[in-house]
């Protein structure tokens, strides 16, 4: 995909790309060194020579080339637009940043909320289900997020109640008669002596040795002391002193009472079903029905409530009676009928915690008896109103140390209240008649009476709410509305209850009309926070339907309404996080970045953001901008290179999350690579020194940068003709930049690239010098690296040829000679010891090849560039030029038979010899020395190949051919095929 | 070494003219022989003092002897010998109205002063050298359900109210000026095997309530001369509510009678 794309991108380039290709083509076919026919007249010569060709006539009989007749039908160019497009919305799928799950959020609230909603649509998505039941999955994991919620404090308090935990277990303080005391008097439960501090974990280890006690005795037949260890662990949540811990203890607790409660089950199921000698009676069915039961059972399951009835304390009793209320199956035809006294029962807890919760315990019980209605769970979110409200009305002691323990005690009762009304929601789900909770929740009554006593109490609103499906909610938004303007009370900030409405509304599509009343109604209201946090919330929730409808003035006043309440303070994470999402809908809603740019106080917002939301937000804004291909307009940018600094900037601090880092960097480049200036290239340059200076940390942008910089070289070519200034600032520019890229794959590329450029550009003197630097970059390689780059020796080689391409074109130095650069080539690879004897031989070939190549005539090919002179006009017919070159020459060859000798694979090796024996052929004229060194290459290979090795046969085929004119010669071997 | 009895019902319960039937389970580490076991079945009346106070009835009747009400005698197995490991003898004792010059069955009733018990008892004799190994069970006696008082009996609600004014003891001031008013109601009559049902309303409380608790009474009497001596004790108390409870919430009386500290059913009254 990158490579495409970048391919799209440098549609400029294509044309050097075309041109390099053209010309490497042409190299690798007299590397290979075909057959040439038109040998000249042989003279028998014992000087070597090189031999003449005529490149145009062997590339008009060879070349592969005209067969490729249209530039089109290249198969890497694109030429079908849709297919383009198709792959740029396949990217937008693919890009995992955009993905919603993906979304940090850091405000735990409203984590909670989102993760809700979620929740609640796959219970809506659920089919119907013949059991409608909240699964035991679903108390798991409602178990489980209960005891994240609360994990706060390490240490309980514990009062005398807990005795259970006391006994055995560690205790910092005892004061064992104090304890005594307050067993005799049942005093208030803090005494100040008897308070103890034990760890949660101590607590917990505690509770987990209760339960296996339980366990042991359960097994050992001694069923009462379980029952007794049982009422020990039960009364441990009569102490809510501990608060924050409550809920942990009370799933603990609740866990060893259903451990209990399983086992008595499991005894009595088993008690009708086998006789005392173990023989099978019956079988209960699922469904089965009391006469089922034989009286024995029946009995024991009798002498079982019997026992839990005679517990003294309220709460114990009712933990316990729960624990076993299955087994009322067994006595009860309808056993849910006994729930309605549990339900009243639990009254008698005055404690709003305790009751609370074991309210939670009986609803979670209850599930099992299958009870066929909600009249149960109607009483116990009646009850619990009425505790809320005694929590909520006292108005005269508002202190502010009041409010603050009410506020956390009504955290603390929040799950239980969530659960009771996730039960009914889902039953009434089940039997479609949410009419019908309307009116049983008295919900409603608030309304006609809105002064004083039964007004509704928020949490209790937002809890049904949440439960209700979206479609219900959109059918009733007005009434809902009502509701939540009239449920303003501390248990939950109204604000929150928009909000949900809200969320719920964009859930489906609620008529028009209908939602611009309701929107008004809401902005109304929202009109009057003063926080920002209670603002964008809610105007968070509602963005969705506001841009669905394409409601601009809502839009507009949203806009407002965050910059002037944005201004006045410190932006909080929670806000941050609420910014973060609306500026993303806001991106998402929108075509184009300008449009979204272009937003009242956009700017401004984005502006008071920072930190991670900050970075979030920048990167989406990238991301779409670079989307739809040229970003054109200079104040977009302007905008976006301020936004990419600022993502710049935070690189450093972010530079654990590589992976973050690295999307970060790659958006950076591609705004860089997608800036166009269109005719302004000057300014276009400028922008790229500026993004070099901005961009310092990404390596990923340099090249990019050197590539835009060849681009806008080309452009400038192509349409104008007074282009040199501007030309050599480019190159001198990518001069600067390339030395700074770490990768010597990346830089090498870079340098060959941008010398082809120069040469387009007719700027020598800039080749000459890159070039250099090409080869001062090879030389620089180490030990280490040059191993890894040894891996990829096809790429070193190709580096090397495609230099020696280069220099056919390049005039030579008349100061330095024309093998000046050959010859530091040829340094190179024999000073680097990474360098493979087999890369050796091949660059050795090379450079024979460029060496005839350079002493013809006629040279093969120029530079696109008229102003740049081929060697052969510059040295046409002087006698130094080609004594330098012969020179050369005759000093690389003995170096061919070392470096085949050097290599120590025998195949390679003699492949090898044969490759280098082709090269000298095609290199040199027929002559007896030339014919002894082939002699001795072949040698080489046979020692090394089978006999009927094909390419050997051909070469010395080939061999005998081109040196038949001195076949007579006696000095020469014969090779045999 | 030892002997175990078991009963071959699990809650114990035995109506009159019904088979007692159990087994003896004996495990001996080596054989052992025996002189005869028996299985023996008796009931008793006592009158005890119990917790150490001194009460009224205590005071009328003194040390009185048990009464033995029932006695049955059966030899399972002559004398022989027991091969080791378990062996497990059944045995089967006839529970006979009218016999041995006992008149009736009375139900079985644990009281604080008064207790009606059934025992039953397995001796292993051994003669004179070794100690004679024996084990004992409780079982309990329930008359026959036609037995029971003709009518079913209906439950009866009354309603009650408690306010500062219908208290006798002294109430703290506070509670006296302030005031307060419960109301409810109370089933008077049910059977035993039922709770105890009802309903209570704290309707108002000038103090804060801390717990609200339902005390079972049991009242014992006998007739002593041509008058009837109670005396009452308090058998079970059970917490209906925890703390400052809501006003005006009904809450209900529910509240299980513990049978062996109550009679089985109303007939032995």
């Amino acid at each position: 995909m990158k490579i495409r794309e970048e391919e799209v991108a440098a549609a400029e380039t294509r044309e050097v790309e075309r041109e390099r290709e053209r010309w490497s083509k042409t190299l690798v076919f007299f590397l290979v060194g075909k057959l040439n026919r038109n040998l000249r007249k042989k003279e028998r010569e014992r000087k070597m020579e090189f031999r003449v060709r005529d490149y145009e006539e062997e590339e008009a009989t060879y070349s592969l080339y005209p067969r490729i007749s249209t530039t089109n039908d290249h198969p890497l160019i694109i030429c079908n637009p849709s297919s383009s497009i198709q792959v740029d919305v396949a990217d937008c799928g693919k890009n995992d940043f955009y993905d919603p799950l993906r979304m940090p959020t850091a405000n735990s609230e409203d984590d909670t909320t989102d993760l809700d909603v979620h929740g609640l649509l796959t219970i809506t998505n659920l089919p119907r289900d013949e059991n409608p039941y909240l699964s035991a999955k679903e108390w798991a994991s409602f178990k489980r997020s209960l005891m994240q919620k609360f994990s706060g404090s390490k240490l309980v308090t514990i009062s005398s109640i807990s005795d259970a935990i006391i006994g055995r277990g560690k205790v910092y303080e005892i004061s064992s008669t104090a304890t005594h005391l307050e067993e005799l008097d049942n005093p208030p439960k803090a005494s100040e002596d008897g308070v103890k501090v034990i760890t949660r974990q101590e607590f917990v280890s505690r509770l987990r040795e209760l339960q296996d006690e339980i366990n042991h005795s359960w097994k050992a037949d001694n069923r009462v002391t379980s029952l007794k260890s049982s009422i020990k662990v039960a009364r441990l949540l009569l102490d809510t002193s501990v608060s924050e811990f409550y809920p942990t203890l009370f799933i603990i607790v609740t866990e060893v009472m259903d451990i209990l409660g399983d086992m008595v089950w499991e005894r009595i199921k088993r008690k009708a079903e086998y006789a005392d000698d173990g023989t099978r009676i019956c079988s209960l069915q699922e469904k089965f029905s009391t006469s089922d039961v034989c009286s024995d059972a029946k009995e024991t399951c009798y002498n079982w409530f019997c026992k839990i009835g005679s517990i003294h304390e309220l709460l114990p009793r009712i933990y316990l009676e729960l624990s076993i209320l299955r087994c009322w199956r067994f006595l009860h035809e309808h056993p849910w009928e006994i729930l309605q006294r549990v339900v009243m029962m639990i009254r008698g807890l005055a404690d709003p915690l305790a009751s609370y919760y074991c309210r939670l315990y009986m609803v979670y019980c209850a599930q099992k008896l299958l009870p066929p209605d909600t009249g149960y769970l109607i009483t116990c979110i009646t009850d619990m109103t009425i505790i809320l409200r005694r929590i909520t009305s006292e108005k005269e002691t508002m202190s502010k140390k009041w409010v603050e323990d009410n506020v956390s005690l009504i955290s603390l009762l929040e799950p239980p209240l969530e659960w009771t009304m996730k039960c009914i929601c889902m039953e009434a789900y089940k039997k479609r008649q949410y009419d019908d909770i309307f009116v049983k929740l008295q919900l409603g009554r608030g309304l006609s009476n809105s002064s004083g006593t039964s007004k509704c109490i928020s949490i209790i609103v937002h809890h049904f709410l949440k439960e209700l499906p979206a479609e219900l909610v959109c059918l009733h938004a007005s009434y809902i509305l009502q509701l939540i303007e009239s449920a303003n009370d501390i248990s939950l900030n109204q604000y929150l209850n928009y909000r949900l409405l809200g969320l719920k509304l964009s859930e489906r599509k609620p008529q028009v009309d209908y939602v611009d009343s309701v929107l008004g109604k809401v902005f109304q209201v929202i009109t009057q926070y003063s926080r920002l946090d209670e603002y964008v919330k809610v105007v968070d929730a509602f963005l969705d339907i506001v841009l669905q409808y394409n409601m601009d003035n809502y839009l507009t006043i949203i806009l407002d309404g965050i910059s002037i309440r944005a201004q006045s303070k410190e932006i909080t994470e929670n806000e941050l996080s609420s910014l973060q999402s609306i500026i993303l809908k806001l991106l998402a809603h929108f075509n184009l970045v300008e449009e979204v740019l272009a937003l009242n106080h956009f700017a401004e917002i984005l502006h008071v953001m920072y930190g991670s939301s900050r970075d979030v937000v920048n990167m989406h804004i990238l991301d779409k901008a670079t989307r739809n291909g040229y970003i054109c307009d200079p104040t977009t940018i302007q905008m976006l290179f301020e936004i990419s600094q600022a993502l710049h900037d935070c690189l450093d601090i972010f530079s654990v999350k590589d992976d973050h880092h690295e999307q970060q960097e790659h958006l950076i480049s591609r705004f860089v690579q997608l800036v166009d200036y269109g005719a302004e290239m000057e300014h276009h340059l400028t922008f790229l020194v500026e993004c070099r200076g901005a961009f310092g940390r990404i390596s990923e942008l340099k090249e990019v940068l050197v590539r835009s910089s060849n681009n806008l070289v080309m452009k400038e070519v192509k349409y104008a003709n007074n282009v040199v200034d501007f030309v050599k600032s480019c190159i001198a520019f990518n001069e600067v930049t390339i030395p700074s890229i770490v990768s010597t794959t990346k830089r090498m590329n870079l340098y060959l690239e941008t010398i082809e450029v120069a040469l387009l550009g007719g700027l020598v003197c800039h080749a000459d010098g890159l070039i250099h630097s090409a080869i001062d970059c090879l030389q620089s390689v180490d030990q280490s690296e040059g191993l890894i780059l040894q891996n990829d020796s096809n790429g070193v080689l190709s580096w090397i040829r495609k230099l020696c391409s280069l220099l056919v074109i390049i005039p030579g130095n008349p100061e330095q000679g024309v093998a000046y650069y050959p010859r530091s080539i040829l340094a190179l690879v024999e000073s680097q010891s990474w360098i493979t004897p087999q890369l050796r031989l091949r660059v050795f070939c090379a450079i024979l090849s460029l060496s005839t190549t350079l002493s013809q005539n006629k040279l093969p090919y120029h530079a696109y560039n008229t102003e740049v002179v081929g060697n052969d006009q510059l040295f046409y017919g002087d006698p130094t030029y080609h004594q330098e070159l012969e020179a050369l020459c005759s000093s690389v060859l003995p170096k061919v038979i070392d470096s085949v000798l050097q290599e120590p694979h025998k195949v390679i090796r003699g492949n090898l010899a044969l490759e280098a024996c082709s090269y000298i052929l095609s290199a040199y004229k027929a002559s007896s020395e030339i014919s002894t060194i082939c002699a001795k290459l072949i040698e080489i290979a046979k020692s090394c190949l089978n006999v009927n090795h094909k390419y050997m046969r051909n070469t010395v085929r080939y061999m005998d051919k081109q040196l038949s004119s001195i076949l007579g010669d006696a000095t020469t071997p014969r090779v045999s095929t | 070494m030892s002997i175990e009895v078991k009963l071959s019902r699990s809650n114990r319960i035995y109506r009159p003219n019904e088979s007692l039937e159990g087994k003896i389970i004996a495990k001996f580490p080596t054989s052992i022989s025996h002189q005869g076991i028996r299985i023996t079945a008796t009931g008793n009346v006592n009158l005890q003092v119990r917790g150490g106070s001194a009460g009224v009835i205590e005071s009328l009747v003194g040390v009185l002897k048990p009464v033995r009400i029932m006695k049955e005698s059966v030899e399972v197995r002559s004398p022989g010998k027991l091969s080791s490991g378990t062996t497990e003898i059944p045995f089967t004792v006839k529970l006979r109205e009218g016999q041995n010059g006992f008149d009736r069955f009375y139900e079985t009733f644990h009281g604080a002063n008064i207790s009606i018990q059934y025992l039953v008892t397995a001796d292993l004799m051994r003669g004179y050298l070794h100690k004679s190994l024996s084990a004992t069970v409780e079982f309990i006696v329930e008359s026959k359900k036609t037995n029971l008082l003709k009518k079913p009996v209906s439950p009866e609600m009354v309603s009650f109210y408690i306010t500062q004014d219908t208290q006798r003891h002294p109430l703290l001031p506070e509670l006296f000026s302030g005031g307060f008013r419960v109301a409810g109601k109370i089933i008077t009559q049910c059977a035993l095997l039922d709770p105890l049902n009802g309903e209570i309303t704290i309707e108002a409380s000038a103090v804060p309530i801390h717990s609200i608790d339902i005390h079972l009474l049991r009242v014992e009497s006998i007739l002593v001369g041509e008058k009837i001596v109670s005396e009452t004790s308090l058998i079970q108390t059970t917490q209906i509510a925890d703390g400052d409870i809501c006003r005006s919430m009904t809450l209900p009386i529910y509240v299980i009678l513990p049978r062996l500290l109550t009679c089985p059913t109303v007939s032995a009254g």
